[in-house]
């Protein structure tokens, strides 16, 4: 066991867990936060990406001791910041979501890339969004949404 | 399994030379983390390194380039200083695995974990790329060349740690090597065949992935066409491409057409190379 502390969504967190745990496990079976989502476990999918110090991730890649003092964000901060909200309302605004198991990756991962660039390109966003897969909707919508909220943000600011 | 996290490169080293054989390094662990959620690492020894600060970093020092083992590799593909002056090695990177997989992992890793289809190595190979190997009590240089024996077998000593990867900037890194990664999709895939070039001085440098045991260098086709670089015939090039390597047929491609699009892809980059 170690004692691990990080930051999660902006709140200091600090736990007894087996060094080899993963930061996905930590996330849904010691926080209960479920908005993160086990796909695939081997990195394929993205549906469990994750913020780290401002970088997307997969958090079934990530164990305890690599997450030590680390920053971590996660879906369930789109309660209080402002990119997030965002971006989870031209999630539905465009119709970007179905059954809604990739959403949360999709969603973290389009953060990640608006961090980098404010206004990017369809291009920038196909390979910010290359590593999270969707099985209903095609990618069109979800790449709208990132746009839309662009634009949003753009505007507000 | 046991973990260490050792406060100092200096107390890495100890560990390395005290714990006992059956040990793994673990720095961004995008494959060794697969492996312990799977239960196939269990009574191995693991050392985290990845906090160390001596394993980080890109430096240009006199003639080459000094990449620290850990430095991942979308730090290495959006590095001003390895834009400036190994653009090409930027933009092979550009089809690793996906942004959440390149964020973490790192050179030293894809290298040590000795893959057949590891993506950094066949462009590295052609560059004479070096690893600065350290113990407790030596550092030496080992080629890339002279680093796999066969299939995940190295070199690499049981007290040794990969700590840097040096790239000279006055051989092949001047003349623009080319590069080709083969997959079923553009993103997040692993190779079915990989191809890195170079021609200089009338010299070439070939090296390939995903076509042997571990990637490698392909001496006979070099040889072949050092002989003959204008009037190399296509049966003569396929005999000795054929020497190089030994494609397999397994559940991500068949032994065939690895051959064939290597053929066809040094064909491409021998004939772009002489019409420029």
């Amino acid at each position: 066991m170690i004692e691990l502390k990080f930051t999660l969504n902006n709140q200091p967190q600090t736990l007894q867990v087996p060094a080899n745990m993963r930061l996905l496990e930590i996330l849904r079976d010691q926080l209960h936060l479920t908005g993160t989502k086990e796909g695939c476990s081997v990195g394929e999918c993205g549906a469990c990406t994750v913020l780290m110090n401002k970088k997307a991730v997969c958090s079934c890649l990530m164990l305890a001791c690599q997450v030590q003092n680390a920053e971590i964000e996660t879906i369930e901060y789109a309660a209080e910041d402002e990119m997030l909200k965002t971006l989870q309302d031209s999630f539905l605004k465009t119709g970007a979501v179905q059954c809604g198991f990739c959403t949360p990756g999709m969603i973290m991962s389009a953060k990640a890339l608006l961090l980098q660039t404010l206004q990017p390109s369809n291009d920038q966003i196909k390979k910010a969004l290359e590593g999270n897969l969707c099985r209903c909707t095609g990618y069109v919508q979800i790449i709208e949404a990132v746009q839309l909220a662009a634009k949003t943000l753009a505007e507000r600011a | 399994m046991k973990m260490y996290k050792p406060a100092t490169l200096q107390e890495t080293l100890s560990l390395l030379t005290e714990l006992p054989a059956k040990k793994l390094l673990l720095a961004g662990g995008s494959d060794i983390n697969i492996l312990i959620k799977q239960d196939k690492i269990t009574d191995e020894n693991i050392i985290y390194i990845n906090h160390l600060p001596e394993l980080h970093g890109i430096d240009m020092c006199c003639t080459k380039l000094v990449i620290g083992a850990a430095t991942t590799i979308s730090e290495i593909s959006h590095s001003g200083v390895i834009r400036q002056y190994c653009p090409f090695l930027a933009d092979s990177l550009h089809d690793f695995a996906s942004p959440l997989i390149a964020g973490f992992a790192t050179l030293a890793g894809n290298i040590a974990n000795s893959s057949p289809t590891a993506d950094t190595v066949p462009l590295l190979l052609v560059l004479d790329a070096r690893l600065v190997l350290k113990s407790l009590t030596t550092t030496r240089m080992l080629p890339l060349t002279e680093f796999y024996t066969g299939y995940k077998q190295t070199r690499l000593q049981d007290d040794e740690l990969i700590i840097a990867v040096e790239i000279p900037l006055q051989y092949a890194c001047r003349y623009k090597p080319q590069y080709i990664k083969i997959g079923s999709r553009t993103a997040l895939t692993i190779a079915k065949a990989a191809l890195a070039f170079v021609k200089y001085d009338n010299k070439f440098r070939i090296a390939a992935g995903s076509l042997n045991e571990y990637p490698r260098r392909l001496y006979s086709v070099e040889e072949y066409l050092s002989l003959h670089p204008d009037d190399y015939n296509d049966n003569d090039l396929l005999n000795a491409l054929k020497k190089d390597i030994t494609p397999i047929t397994d559940f991500r491609s068949d032994k065939e057409y690895r051959l064939q699009v290597c053929f066809n892809y040094l064909q491409k980059f021998l004939k772009s190379t002489n019409s420029s």
